[in-house]
């Protein structure tokens, strides 16, 4: 599903990425650990086609944008939005038209209490954006999804219950 | 790309501080155009008063001198033009009464008593002030952070992923926004019209299209060029900083440049020069009362043939009334060789005044504003010209009077009786269509298209290259 073909990238003569390749199957969760400057951001940067590498190939699926579902470390969203209607409008944007109780049934999935669907979401706690975060790559219906540090910031009880709805 | 337009326009109107000011905005530009119209209707009541005045001292006026009634003289009114309560442009400074009489053109110096605020460094609050930039100061603030808010807050990667590119996002910003400046626009726009909708006729209509569409044009290039500031530089600090710093050089440092140069490159001559130089050509004539006495002599000779006689006193005619009309025309050949000049040069300066337009699109919209409300210097000219000829028409009626009413040479109590008076016409002053002067403006219309086209091109360019991260 994810293929990673001997990749190079180096910033002004610094590399980032020497000769990385990796595998990721279909259903696998792989996770990148490291410390701080050890490529993490640069591999999940190329994996999303904001960065080019030096040198190898990268394959996701059929590469296409449309496979890829993306929740960031901090997933800011239009605060004078509501839940729901953050939602529609990045659905949208893929392309994807649902019904007002199909979006808020993402939402709920994904762990969004129904009174918050219609709030906006000025009033979000970090782990509430996550949630609706979620719920965007979800809705999309990805084959690949990144999840780019997303409970970090967030209280031990934020990040289990985050870490349970991202794995339904 | 509607999804985004209508996401744009419902993050401003959920936004309290966003419709106070727009609110507070409206209601600004509501009242000033308001004003303005109500300012207009006075100013052309107040002529339409001081005409009457003047016509009624021309009908009953006593039985008098006709060269006496030459020097009473008359006055020639500009009128405004509608959109004068959009843009007064020039008619600030220019004045709108000229005082017609013989011998002597004279300028227009008679300003209104209203305008004498423009003295004092305040100026007035008029919708120019507020299309010209309050407006597009609104736009820089509502796009300076276009590109680089979304990237700051990392909304920019998700978009991207979701599928939307770059360019797709700048566009529906870029339109958002500008739809913004025109809603505006045309709320003053509307109001104009309800005020003066009796007044509208196809000229009108077409000088508010092309006033409307020139600021619709700039608005989208005051919109792009920040935009394209806010793609290229990194954050929205320098964004702002640098279209604030190429507005104020736009609008306050190249104006006056530009102008010292147009100044320096044609110079115009001083009013004493200017004036001197008319007295020194029009002394080689012959004037009414110190007539020059060599082709005075010529003049008599060929008179005296012409009707046959020996001596003035046996003239049907009153010589003194040839000699003065052949004075008037001298003087005008005078007037039409330094002031024809005196315009070539306006001109001149105009021009290249215009193709400072490719450098600084403000003075191409400062431009086509003035040349569609009908207030620049093209009208201007076209107002005095049109004076002058009624004038040279006014003065050759007293002086044709005076020569062949009936009078003889030498009698200058002889009085012409007021049915003549009553039939001098008057001056009345046929605007301009604005279709026969649209090739005065060909250059400000070029170069904002020129800047429209051009930053749309670079907008194009830079979203398909610049970095998401």
């Amino acid at each position: 599903m994810v293929h990673l073909q001997n990749i190079q990238k180096s910033f002004s003569g610094q590399k980032a990425l020497d000769n990385l390749t990796l595998e990721i199957q279909a259903g696998e969760i792989y996770g990148l650990l490291g410390a701080n400057g050890a490529g993490k951001s640069t591999t999940m940067n190329l994996l999303l086609g904001f960065l080019t590498p030096d040198s190898g190939t990268i394959t996701i699926g059929q590469n296409t944008k449309s496979e890829i579902g993306y929740i960031p470390e901090n997933v800011n969203l239009y605060p004078y939005l509501s839940g729901i209607e953050n939602l529609d409008y990045f659905c949208k944007l893929a392309g994807l038209k649902y019904t007002k109780n199909e979006l808020s049934d993402f939402l709920t999935q994904c762990g969004l209490a129904k009174e918050a669907h219609h709030k906006r979401t000025e009033t979000f706690s970090k782990g509430m954006r996550q949630k609706v975060g979620i719920a965007i790559a979800y809705a999309k219906k990805a084959k690949v999804y990144l999840l780019d540090e997303p409970a970090s910031g967030l209280d031990p009880w934020q990040a289990m219950n985050f870490q349970n709805c991202s794995g339904n | 790309m509607n999804d985004i337009f209508i996401n744009e326009w419902k993050g401003l109107f959920r936004n309290s501080l966003f419709l106070y000011l727009t609110t507070f905005f409206v209601f600004s530009l509501a009242v000033v155009t308001w004003l303005g119209v109500v300012q207009n209707q006075k100013q052309t009541d107040a002529q339409n008063e001081a005409h009457k005045h003047i016509r009624a001292q021309w009908d009953e006026m006593k039985p008098t001198n006709p060269h006496g009634a030459a020097h009473f003289g008359s006055y020639a009114f500009k009128p405004n033009s509608i959109l004068n309560s959009m843009d007064e442009g020039m008619n600030d400074v220019t004045g709108n009464v000229l005082r017609l009489e013989g011998h002597t053109q004279n300028d227009v110096v008679y300003s209104e008593a209203s305008q004498s605020l423009q003295i004092s460094k305040f100026g007035k609050l008029k919708p120019s002030l507020l299309f010209q930039f309050i407006i597009p100061l609104f736009l820089i603030f509502l796009s300076f952070k276009t590109l680089t808010g979304e990237r700051e807050d990392g909304r920019l990667k998700l978009y991207i992923i979701q599928g939307t590119s770059l360019r797709r996002l700048v566009f529906a910003k870029i339109f958002s926004i500008w739809t913004i400046g025109i809603v505006l626009l045309l709320f003053a726009t509307i109001i104009q019209v309800i005020f003066n909708s009796n007044q509208f006729n196809s000229d009108t209509i077409f000088r508010l299209f092309m006033f409307i569409s020139t600021y619709v044009i700039y608005y989208l290039i005051i919109t792009s060029l920040t935009v394209f500031l806010s793609i290229v530089l990194r954050n929205s600090t320098a964004s702002l900083a640098s279209t604030i710093a190429i507005w104020t050089l736009w609008t306050i440092f190249l104006p006056k440049i530009t102008g010292n140069a147009v100044e320096k490159i044609t110079p115009l001559p001083t009013r004493v020069e200017f004036q001197k130089a008319m007295d020194e050509d029009r002394s080689k004539g012959i004037d009414g009362h110190n007539p020059s006495e060599e082709r005075k002599k010529e003049m008599e000779k060929a008179t005296l043939a012409k009707y046959k006689v020996d001596s003035l006193s046996q003239l049907p005619i009153n010589f003194d009334g040839l000699v003065m009309q052949a004075d008037e025309e001298y003087g005008n050949t005078v007037w039409d060789k330094h002031f024809g000049k005196l315009y070539d040069k306006f001109q001149i300066q105009k021009r290249n005044y215009q193709l400072s337009g490719f450098v600084n699109p403000f003075s191409s919209l400062q431009n086509l504003s003035m040349g569609a409300a009908g207030t620049d210097m093209f009208h201007h000219l076209n107002f005095l010209s049109q004076a002058e000829n009624y004038r040279r028409v006014f003065i050759k009626t007293l002086n044709d009077m005076h020569a062949y009413g009936g009078s003889k040479t030498g009698d200058w109590d002889w009085k012409a009786d007021s049915e003549f008076f009553k039939s001098v016409a008057d001056f009345n002053y046929t605007s301009p269509k604005i279709s026969g002067m649209l090739n005065k403006y060909v250059i400000d219309v070029i170069s904002l298209l020129v800047w429209m086209a051009l930053l749309l091109i670079l907008i194009n360019y830079v979203s398909k290259r610049v970095s998401v991260l």
